[in-house]
């Protein structure tokens, strides 16, 4: 009684809403979803004539300038070279650029240095630490399990590592793909395929849940969810529990895409251990297989006490599905057994260091025996994983629906093609459907311009701020019409002719003037009025640095950022790159909480904005960042010290402005700054008579070494920091 | 609200306009930056603050909520929902007729638990309230029991997760966070989403409780910390004195306007100034409204803060008093964080200890709250994220019950005294005038005044609205 209420509601529209919804799509009747989803063709470039002295046409700039002259509008020029190395700096690897970087580019600008910039940029390995946050975010990756224990998953990295390679070997995207969502079948014997197979255990998990039935239908919905957000643009989640309101996806629609799924398993059992340590680990086994066995019979009776207890939680069907011989289930009740499971053998892992129960004295003996040789033992090495339960899927259920004749197999929603999946039983993995093979390849078929226009389009917003299509998860009727379409089909076009390949297409964006031009415009000019969002690309757009790229930049500024690639996460008080930081849904560090860092629950195809008081307060008074400052300080104090030596008659103050400008901000300080800089850090009469305790003239009072740090501080939180133009 | 697609960032909140800041260009830092926030309502030029005070589009019965979360689930029927009949059956399996139950520990079959309560009915109203609850009882008539409340999760994180954002699975926005996302704040100088816990940190889930999920963070919640410094990074870094800071503060505003001269169409580098100005008038006022030193010796008492058991919950309510009097919009105190109320076993000993700890400062804030003519603009609600089972659990314990469970509301426009509801005759399940937690939630925010099903906020292609669509006001429980 309590469900049905709870169904009628759901369908419930206020028809207020509805009013402005389709006040909206009146006025905007392109359809989003029949373009995107239409054939690719290459259009032609447009032809345009270009000023004097411009040789070359950037084909992207063609389709700009067409639009910008329908409007009545003209590009930006383009914005001055230290701008431009910043900007491409952080966009590329998300970092500062280096101070040599940006002399040796301020000596020579020239369209060919810029294009060794980015060539250098991207293949430099910070690079693939950048652009795999971008999918990061997009996958709602996170390290912890999400509920009340938020669990830490040491190996959950393995993904990240896999994300952050794929962008620097330039992975083609069809196959990126492929090895995500069926790596197990396509490549079981590569552990870099299965390791990309932990796209399915990105989502929460609850390690004490009961609800069996429950627990794993989320799973398979949230999976669901997932694919119609990052691969389709399209908000599948809608149709769950009914009908698409807006976009032609019915609820049949969701059920036959979530059974691409359906015969999925979790697993943790493949070895990541190389040769070497396959080995350690055999005479490890070996050394202490008699200890082992002992230990088994000690805590026997405590093993049994723990089954039972853990497995009389749960409801009477999923025990005795827990009893049933392996090879007398059913593959469902295989998989909801083995899911159950989880969380006996979890509280046995937990136990097995604890000896209680009548051999109490004997099992912790042999404990400390065992932990003798714990240093022969290699570290474990897994990956979170999936393969299919076998060769036979379960069958997937609308709740609250029961027509025996409703066809819930898989299939491709039937908007978007008419094409059925040729289900094959994979060729290396008989045991495996082959359900997600297909899956796969439809979605990376170059005839599914959907995928691709919505992959490229996403590329775009995170080169230029905003998407083509603005709304860059959701391609459907409530998604914002392309700005300009014909670019994105001829990108789209570019990089599937291209092979599928990133670093060609951003090497396009990015030479392009319209990515070049200025962000810098008058505000009665022509395009802050005309343009005032930067839509039609009139100017460049401002962004605030994302929360990654603020820890990096101050850790970059002031020397200690460690550039080590790859490995195990690490606490956020550490100087490794924000992408290395663990990832905890429960709780974020301030640093990348407070600056709109998704939290891991759900797909985000594009970063919230916002500024708070909060924010200040961390930045002004949080621990961290007065740490970052003292260590700026301590760097821009030994830059000064070195060339002090070199040219002994400069100013020190002067020369210390300028390191720290030159640090901060990749320029020059004015000389209106200097001088107000200096008025900041140079102590008073007053000041140094009360604190100078130092007998030399020409050593610094240590009033001023407090102000060089306070200065410095102020550095890391001002706007020309924070924002790249 | 606004359901028209968004062509920016999914939000940017830095849209303060340009024109304040030409208002304030050319003068000192904090004086005029600060008269043109108190300016702000007179000024016509509007900001876009987006924590200005918005109207309410319905009428408002309360201006703010003290939610007072029992967390770990206290057990409805040895509190307010007397069950005669399980004394009868105490000891024997919970009847056929009850069906099957799946609870976190598997107790579906244990043997029933009678209550050892004593009870009486209280007030005008005649509220059934046991013997735990003493002062509440003297708070009855001031009170609606609402006895038919369930929810979706039958674990703690789960259900903690939906009594605060509507669903079980996290990620969604808490209540709170919706509530200023509607109304804005009316006191800019302090959070206007707080939270208090009794054991600070150890709340089940953590700060994700008040996480402002796909909202933006301008409106996620603010805990509290115990002392001078409630809120985090509130004073100076260690060796920076006043004048300092200041000295800091006057040479970033300088650097900063420097650098907006030749971006005065980008509006957001305005707002990141504004928001050290916000900052800084927080450091001045937070410290004042978690000062109780002008508190006097009575009022004190009345909130427990002279006993003991009673001190540490009995600071927080008249914390949550002194904020609502500020205009702080939503205030959340957790009892028990870290799931103390979670009698698996020893109810006897847990419940009377967690009653012990939590009846006086209640009953003190309804008071206090009262008596200065503050309650009719309140809206107080207590509860947990569940209720008990009838079944027992280790032989004196309950085990998690979401199917039926008993939350009370007062002040906000509530008509007091009222019984709503009605559970089974073991308080298993319930059975009379059924209130999801999504239902709950839609009446909160029409106590505040806004339409759970007008308010949304357009993301990934979803109109997303507090109740997820479903969740209607009980409309009798309002005078």
């Amino acid at each position: 009684m309590l469900q049905s209420k709870r169904t009628r509601s759901c369908t419930f529209i206020p028809l207020f809403a509805w009013g402005l919804l389709t006040a909206s799509l009146h006025a905007e009747e392109f359809d989003v979803l029949s373009w995107a989803k239409s054939p690719l063709k290459l259009p032609s470039v447009p032809p345009v004539k270009w000023v004097k002295g411009e040789n070359k046409t950037h084909p992207v700039d063609a389709f700009i300038k067409k639009t910008l002259e329908d409007k009545n509008l003209a590009p930006s020029p383009q914005a001055e070279a230290r701008t431009l190395i910043r900007r491409l700096s952080f966009d590329l690897r998300g970092l500062p650029p280096e101070p040599s970087d940006v002399e040796s580019f301020l000596k020579d600008p020239s369209p060919q240095a810029y294009e060794a910039l980015v060539d250098k940029y991207l293949n430099s390995p910070q690079y693939g630490e950048r652009w795999a946050r971008h999918w990061l975010d997009l996958v709602r990756y996170a390290e912890t399990d999400g509920y009340r224990e938020d669990k830490f998953r040491p190996q959950a990295y393995r993904y990240r590592d896999y994300v952050i390679q794929a962008f620097n070997r330039d992975k083609p995207f069809d196959q990126f793909v492929q090895e995500q969502l069926a790596g197990d079948e396509l490549w079981p014997e590569s552990l870099e395929a299965l390791a990309a197979t932990g796209f399915y255990r990105l989502g929460v998990y609850e390690f004490n849940q009961s609800d069996v039935r429950g627990q794993w239908e989320f799973i398979l919905d949230d999976l669901t969810d997932l694919t119609g957000d990052v691969f389709l643009g399209l908000a599948t989640g809608c149709a769950r529990c009914h009908d698409h309101k807006f976009d032609p996806l019915s609820q049949k629609d969701y059920y036959r895409l979530k059974a691409f799924y359906s015969a999925i398993i979790p697993r943790e059992d493949r070895s990541f251990w190389s040769k070497a340590e396959k080995q350690r680990q055999i005479a490890w086994e070996n050394k202490t297989k008699a200890i082992r066995e002992k230990i088994e019979i000690a805590r026997k009776a405590a093993v049994r006490n723990e089954k039972h207890r853990k497995i009389a939680r749960f409801p009477e069907d999923i025990q005795a599905m827990i009893h049933k011989p392996v090879k007398e289930r059913s593959p469902y009740e295989h998989q909801l057994a083995e899911l159950a499971y989880r969380q006996v053998t979890r509280g046995l892992e937990e136990q097995y260091n604890k000896p209680k129960g009548p051999n109490k004295d004997e099992w912790a003996r042999l404990l400390t025996e065992l932990k003798k040789f714990a240093k022969d033992k290699p570290q474990p090495k897994w990956a979170l994983t999936i393969t299919d339960v076998g060769p036979q899927a379960p069958e997937v259920h609308i709740p609250g629906k029961s027509d025996p004749d409703l066809d819930l197999s898989p299939a491709f929603p039937s908007a978007l093609t008419g094409a059925s999946p040729k289900i094959l039983s994979p060729r290396k993995t008989p045991r495996s459907t082959g359900r997600r093979t297909a899956l796969a390849k439809w979605l990376t078929s170059s005839e599914n311009s959907l995928v691709f226009r919505v992959w490229v389009n996403r590329l775009w917003q995170y080169h230029f701020g905003q998407g083509i299509v603005a709304t860059s998860s959701d391609f459907g009727k409530l998604g914002t019409p392309p700005s300009h379409p014909e670019l994105l089909d001829w990108l789209t076009f570019k990089f599937i002719e291209g092979g599928m390949r990133m670093k060609p297409l951003h090497k396009l964006m990015v030479t392009s003037k319209a990515y070049k031009q200025s962000s810098l415009v008058e505000p009665q000019s022509k395009s802050a009025l005309q343009d005032p969002q930067g839509k039609w690309l009139s100017r460049r757009r401002i962004t605030r640095l994302e929360s990654e790229q603020i820890r990096d930049a101050m850790l970059a500024t002031s020397g200690e950022l460690q550039l080590k690639v790859l490995g195990p996460s690490v606490e956020a008080s550490t100087s490794r790159r924000s992408i290395y930081v663990k990832v905890k849904r429960n709780s974020q560090p301030a640093i990348l909480g407070s600056f709109d860092c998704p939290d891991g629950f759900d797909s985000i195809a594009k970063r919230n904005v916002t500024t708070t008081a909060p924010q200040a307060l961390y930045l002004l008074n949080g621990d961290w960042p007065f740490q970052r400052a003292k260590a700026f300080k301590k760097r821009v104090d030994t830059l000064t010290q070195k060339q002090i030596e070199k040219d002994p008659q400069s100013s020190v103050r002067n020369l210390w402005i300028e390191q720290a400008y030159r640090l901060a901000f990749n320029r020059k300080p004015t000389v209106k700054e200097i001088q107000r800089a200096i008025t900041f850090i140079k102590p008073t009469e007053g000041e140094l008579i009360s604190t100078q305790k130092d007998k030399k003239p020409s050593t610094i009072s240590s009033k001023e070494h407090e102000n060089r740090i306070d200065f410095c501080h102020v550095l890391l939180n001002t706007n020309e920091f924070l924002y790249i133009d | 609200m606004n359901t028209k697609h968004s062509t920016d960032t999914p939000y940017n909140s830095s849209a303060y306009s340009r024109r304040d800041m030409l208002l304030k260009s050319g003068t000192g830092f904090g004086a005029l930056a600060l008269a043109s926030l108190l300016n702000a309502e007179k000024s016509k030029f509007k900001t876009k603050n987006p924590l200005a005070p918005k109207p309410s589009p319905l009428k408002a019965r309360a201006k703010s909520v003290i939610f007072l979360f029992m967390e770990g689930g206290p057990s409805h029927i040895d509190l307010f929902d007397p069950k005669p009949l399980l004394n009868q059956l105490a000891g024997k399996q919970l009847p056929e007729s009850f069906g099957t139950v799946i609870t976190p520990m598997g107790e579906g079959r244990s043997p029933l638990l009678g209550s050892k309560r004593k009870w009486k009915q209280h007030g005008q109203c005649g509220h059934w309230i046991s013997d735990w609850l003493p002062h509440t009882a003297t708070c009855a008539d001031d009170i609606t029991v609402i006895r038919s409340c369930w929810q979706d999760g039958i674990n703690h994180s789960g259900s903690v997760c939906q009594m605060n954002t509507g669903s079980v699975i996290g990620g969604r926005p808490s209540l709170g966070s919706w509530a200023i996302y509607g109304l804005g704040s009316e006191n800019q100088n302090l959070p206007s989403f707080v939270i208090m816990e009794d054991n600070p940190g150890r709340v089940n889930n953590g700060p994700r409780n008040w996480s402002s999920g796909f909202l933006p963070a301008v409106y996620q919640g603010t805990a509290f910390k115990g002392g001078n410094a409630p809120i985090a990074h509130l004073n100076n870094p260690k060796g920076v004195n006043k004048k300092r800071q200041l000295e800091k503060r006057d040479l970033l505003l300088e650097l900063n306007r420097q650098h907006a001269k030749k971006r005065e169409i980008q509006t957001e580098l305005e707002a990141r100034i504004q928001s050290y100005e916000l900052a800084f008038n927080m450091q001045a006022q937070a410290p004042e409204a978690m000062d109780l030193s002008s508190e006097s010796e009575d009022t004190r008492e009345l909130y427990g803060m002279h006993k003991k058991e009673t001190a540490t919950f009995g600071r927080n309510c008249l914390l949550a008093r002194r904020l609502v009097e500020r205009g702080v919009r939503f205030v959340q105190l957790y009892h028990g964080a870290g799931s103390k109320w979670d009698a698996h076993s020893g109810i006897e000993n847990n419940h009377t200890s967690m009653c012990k700890s939590s009846d006086l400062p209640v009953a003190g804030l309804l008071k206090d709250l009262k008596r200065r003519g503050l309650l009719d603009e309140t809206l107080v609600i207590w509860g947990g994220e569940f209720g008990r089972t009838p079944m027992s659990e280790k032989g004196n314990g309950r085990d998690h019950n979401p199917t039926g469970f008993t939350m009370w509301m007062a002040g906000g426009g509530v008509r007091p005294g009222q019984v709503i509801g009605k559970t089974d005759d073991l308080g298993l399940r319930a059975i009379e005038d059924p209130l999801h937690v999504l239902d709950l939630h839609a009446t909160i925010l029409y106590a505040l005044g806004l339409d759970p099903q007008a308010l949304t906020f357009l993301h990934k292609g979803r109109p997303e609205r507090p109740t997820i669509n479903t969740g209607e006001p009980f409309l009798p429980l309002f005078a």
